[in-house]
């Protein structure tokens, strides 16, 4: 080691530190909620030869992506045509990116005249152009349905707007004044990180600070392949779907073997299914991200988060499948649908090696609810795109986390104040949704349920989530989670039904561009995570809590864990005798 | 031993959508692509990390014979 560890600490907190500061100013001067609420943007260093050196905490997905989308950006525009105050800008799935409303800001940084590194933020923005407000068009057959694709440009040429190209982007975008302050805010964040990236070459010097960054990239290296060397060696396969691609019913299936081979570890994706026809479809840059999201998730996360740590992750993703989709494939789907399932299907994978490690399925979707149309109260164009979250998985020794977005995001949820205030729409309801967790030895966490009523003369609505028909998975006896849901009942009428019969859409769940109406009404459900272990091993007293609580029923409690739980005027008490019985029947049984 | 290409990257190279794939990994190669023989046929490659990955999963894939069950 040429420098001490004190020293690598140091260096790798401020690097981490920038990006924590960019994420803030983004946060802050952001206009659309989906940036300022639900947090969905990352931030990311890296050095002159465009590897990462830091992050923080983040969206895993865009992390993971970023690599990608940096090489990308600097290898097309080329590092010999890079000046002081340019601005990349990026966001093109078939050119190393993730989905297409992930923007990707770069900004070559340089220190006495030579290129020093690059501060790099990957944002959702939420209107992008294409079929629908808000985009994410659930029945999209090419990209050029699901908004403006922009290739590696300068946006900002020596510090200049190039305003021809911010025309044409904002032309192309139903809300710009939000395409405006979004943007602002992430080139903003890019020119606190080059402030704070150069104090720091000030305080080491150039040459003493890439000697550290590169050694702090050896120590992630060298203690990834050591985590990697920890595991048993083997090949350990799993496999799930995604279960329609919102034109056809048929699932999609991807199948993964993770092959451990010393400090070798290999994910192949060789088995998985062609890329389908409709939004589903993961891009390299997405699989990629799913597959190191999943690896972090296995081993110490105390390695420093730079390219170090990714290097010892290989991939095999075949052009042409569901896991690396071509041009023209739609693909807007892959980062917050296809994402998770691969993430859930490699820690399903993992749990056939280190089981005490993992996590059943958690709720696997992002329940993507985009909706825009003119609003009222301003004739002018207005969208938003919501996300929902759902039950986590439990583990070995938890029940799952209630309620939060899927592990690949990482983000937020929009307060039903800022909803109601920014749109004209309702949220009546809001609660978690009893049952939903998985039955286990430890228990899945709930899905939630949110009504919402339309409160304008109509919106237009898409939708694209998946988990409706197929269940989030249990692991090692524990039952999968409840199942997501979306339904309306319009105006006038006494039930809620699906949108397949209200709308005659192909998909429960993946759709685009309806029309509702004033006073309709709008049931979701997130799903809930899965169980570990068997149910019937799950302490009585740790169900009575539940049915205390109203996470699960009375019912509940005597079917999937075989509990007996009675209503007593001092309040519920589990029948033992009854329990003891039902329990030895059903194992049995 | 292989051989660096360069792809071309300016306007012009947008007339083809398609992109060059990585026959190790199946990443896409932005612009440098590392060629190799392969019992007289070229494989292109993202660099000589995925010329080693697909030679180890080559000499792998010999020694197994088949493929791995899934679930």
């Amino acid at each position: 080691m040429l420098h001490d560890a004190i020293t690598l600490s140091v260096v790798n907190n401020r690097l981490v530190n920038i990006c924590r500061e960019m994420g803030i100013a983004m946060m802050k001067t952001a206009f659309s909620p989906i940036f300022n609420e639900g947090l969905d943007f990352s931030c990311c260093m890296f050095n002159a030869r465009g590897e990462m050196i830091s992050q923080a905490e983040f969206c895993p997905a865009q992390l993971g992506a970023s690599i990608f989308v940096v090489e990308w950006s600097i290898k097309e525009i080329g590092l010999e045509n890079l000046k002081p105050g340019d601005v990349i800008l990026h966001n093109d799935p078939y050119r190393g990116g993730c989905h297409i409303p992930e923007h990707c800001f770069i900004k070559p940084i340089f220190y006495k005249d030579r290129l020093a590194g690059f501060a790099a933020n990957i944002g959702h923005l939420a209107e992008i152009g294409g079929k629908n407000p808000g985009g994410f068009a659930g029945d999209a057959t090419e990209i050029y349905q699901e908004g403006l694709r922009i290739p590696p440009v300068k946006i900002v040429k020596e510090g200049k707007d190039d305003e021809d190209l911010w025309k044409l982007i904002m032309s192309n975008h139903r809300t710009p004044r939000n395409t405006m302050g979004d943007f602002s805010a992430m080139i903003g964040s890019l020119t606190v990180a080059e402030r704070r990236f150069i104090a720091l070459l000030d305080e080491y010097g150039y040459s003493s600070f890439c000697e550290i960054t590169d050694e702090l990239m050896d120590v992630a290296e060298k203690r990834m392949k050591a985590e990697i060397a920890d595991l048993p060696d083997g090949e350990y396969s799993f496999e799930d779907c995604m279960e329609d691609d919102g034109l056809m019913p048929d699932p999609t299936y991807i199948r993964a073997t993770i092959i451990i081979d010393g400090e070798t570890l290999i994910v192949d994706y060789r088995a998985s299914d062609p890329q389908a026809k409709g939004p589903i479809n993961a891009t390299y840059g997405v699989t990629a991200g799913a597959t190191y999201n999943a690896v972090f998730h296995v081993t110490d996360p105390d390695i420093p988060r730079n390219i170090g740590a990714y290097r010892p992750i290989k991939i095999i993703a075949p052009p042409g499948t569901v896991v690396n989709a071509t041009h023209p494939a739609p693909e807007v789907g892959g980062n917050t649908e296809t994402h998770p399932r691969i993430w859930e299907i490699l820690i399903g994978a993992f749990s056939k090696a280190i089981p005490e490690k993992v996590a059943a399925s958690d709720g696997g979707t992002c329940c993507n609810f985009l909706f825009g149309g003119i609003h009222p109260d301003t004739n002018q164009y207005y969208a938003n795109y919501h996300l929902e979250g759902g039950g986590w998985g439990a583990r070995a020794t938890k029940d799952g986390n209630h309620t939060i977005i899927v592990p690949n995001g990482n983000c937020r949820n929009t307060p039903v104040e800022v909803f109601e205030t920014r749109y004209p729409l309702i949220v009546d309801s809001y609660s978690l949704v009893q049952n939903s967790g998985g039955p286990g030895t430890n228990r899945g966490g709930l899905g939630s349920q949110r009504k919402f009523t339309v409160n304008a003369p109509e919106i237009v609505l898409s939708t694209l989530f998946d988990r409706v028909k197929v269940k989030p998975f249990g692991l090692f006896g524990g039952k999968g989670g409840g199942n997501a849901s979306l339904t309306i009942k319009k105006k006038g009428e006494d039930r809620f039904v699906p949108f397949t019969e209200a709308y005659h859409t192909a998909s429960p769940s993946k759709f685009s561009g309806l029309t509702i109406h004033q006073r309709d009404e709008i049931l979701l459900n997130s799903p809930g995570g899965g169980g570990y272990g068997d149910p019937l091993r799950r302490n009585p007293e740790l169900v009575l809590r539940d049915v205390e609580d109203g996470f699960i029923s009375i019912r509940g409690a005597r079917e999937d864990y075989g509990v007996v739980i009675e209503e007593t005027p001092d309040g519920f008490v589990v029948n033992s005798v009854e329990t003891d019985r039902l329990r030895r029947s059903g194992q049995e049984r | 031993m292989g051989k660096w290409i360069h792809l071309q990257t300016d306007y012009k190279s947008y007339i083809n959508p398609e992109s060059l794939h990585c026959q190790a990994c199946g990443k896409m190669i932005p612009k440098d692509a590392w060629i190799c023989d392969r019992e007289g046929r070229e494989i292109a490659f993202c660099d000589e990390q995925c010329e080693k990955m697909y030679d180890y999963l080559e000499t792998r894939r010999e020694r197994q014979g088949a493929t791995t069950p899934h679930n």
